[in-house]
């Protein structure tokens, strides 16, 4: 599948030439020390992999961001970029691990808009999603999980449509003191009136991240055929973005997202699905 | 004989066939603006040459801005521009003429900022 991938990305960047950065959608450009705010209403759903676990609703999405010099805040992540050239980029930052996001309802699209779960869960998965014989423990039924804080560095390479990114985080918050690494390209188009973005990447996770949030122990149960150790893994991920402006603040935006997850991951008893998926179609209002 | 005859008499054709092609000179083409969105006035001098004998008409992105028969417009056309815009002549008919891209570019650094994140993500 990583063979896949790779061919995936040459071929996408194999048609990009090496010019200089530019704001090709004015959505991904920010005017400086000023709020880029903007809400996107619709319908979606963002599927959550856990036993027992809740799809999260996609009903409102918020979209803040503040760029200063060379500070910014955006959309949850705070950062500092060190160096802002046409062609490379790199920052150092602090975000939220938003693996927890599976273990609560009180993810901040489920406090905008809640949604009974019943309404919008997708239909158990099929036989082959489940891992073979594998006993399963809901996740209500588990030691909580707590938030993470992950410092991080990043850096970026353009290209005329198109861009690396090479992004390494760390927690920091002494909760699983676990890494991750991420290797994503992006691509950006403009046919007739619909701005396209993709993005395809591939996110390592060390054993500690994995373990704190899917393994399950002495601290989740006394059922010793339950336990279970994470390891390491690749989650190789893909998404499409599509935006048709209706007027100058109005547009049309749906997403689509497809998340595979390693098995070092899956096969926990607290993990009934080997993908994270999400839909969303609706309309965006730029500020 | 024959060859040198028919080389002289292309030549010629080809001569009287540039000195009649319709050509303009726009001075300035580029508008210097001190940021991005800002109006660009624009004092536009044309000097044209072989003109075809009718009325002629100046656009601006589509917009009428003048008509004169043999594009004889006045020395100086002020206009504004927001950003990079076509200048065409065209005849009664519609057909174009000639056209030229006035360019606008901007005396302060542009200060607009490629995002880190992408706009409404959901991974």
């Amino acid at each position: 599948m990583y063979f896949t991938l790779c061919r995936l990305i040459i071929l996408l960047s194999w048609f990009v030439t090496s010019t200089a950065l530019a704001c090709l959608t004015q959505d991904r450009c920010v005017e400086q020390s000023s709020w880029q705010l903007g809400v996107a209403i619709g319908i979606g759903v963002k599927t959550n992999p856990l036993v027992d676990g809740d799809n999260i609703p996609l009903v409102i999405l918020p979209d803040i961001a503040w760029y200063a010099k060379q500070a910014y805040f955006d959309n949850g992540e705070l950062g500092y970029q060190w160096i802002y050239k046409p062609k490379i980029a790199f920052e150092t930052f602090l975000q939220l691990d938003s693996e927890r996001a599976f273990f609560s309802f009180l993810h901040p699209t489920n406090i905008l808009f809640p949604i009974e779960n019943s309404a919008i869960n997708s239909p158990a998965p099929p036989a082959q999603d489940m891992p073979m014989n594998q006993p399963s423990l809901s996740i209500d039924k588990i030691a909580s999980r707590k938030w993470g804080i992950n410092g991080g560095i990043r850096g970026h390479y353009f290209l005329s449509k198109g861009e690396w990114q090479l992004t390494f985080q760390q927690d920091i918050s002494n909760v699983h003191k676990g890494q991750q690494v991420r290797l994503e390209y992006s691509h950006n188009w403009l046919w007739h009136k619909f701005h396209l973005a993709l993005r395809v990447g591939t996110d390592w996770k060390s054993a500690r991240l994995i373990d704190y949030y899917y393994g399950v122990s002495e601290r989740d149960t006394h059922v010793t055929e339950f336990y279970f150790e994470g390891q390491s893994g690749w989650q190789t991920y893909m998404s499409v973005t599509v935006q048709k402006p209706i007027t100058e603040t109005w547009s049309w935006l749906a997403n689509l997202g497809y998340r595979k997850l390693p098995n070092s991951l899956t096969n926990s008893p607290i993990v009934e699905q080997n993908h994270i998926s999400n839909i969303f179609l609706g309309v965006a209002y730029r500020f | 004989m024959l060859l040198f005859c028919s080389i002289l008499f292309c030549n010629k054709i080809a001569a009287d066939t540039s000195a009649r092609t319709p050509a303009w000179i726009l001075q300035p083409n580029v508008c210097i603006a001190q940021k991005v969105d800002s109006e660009c006035a624009l004092s536009l001098s044309i000097k044209t040459k072989n003109m075809p004998t009718e009325i002629l008409c100046l656009y601006l992105d589509e917009q009428l801005l003048a008509c004169s028969q043999q594009a004889y417009f006045p020395r100086k056309i002020y206009i504004s521009i927001q950003q990079d815009t076509l200048l065409t002549l065209k005849n009664k008919a519609h057909k174009t003429i000639l056209s030229k891209k006035l360019l606008i570019k901007y005396s302060e650094p542009n200060k607009q900022r490629r995002r880190i994140r992408p706009p409404w993500s959901l991974f």
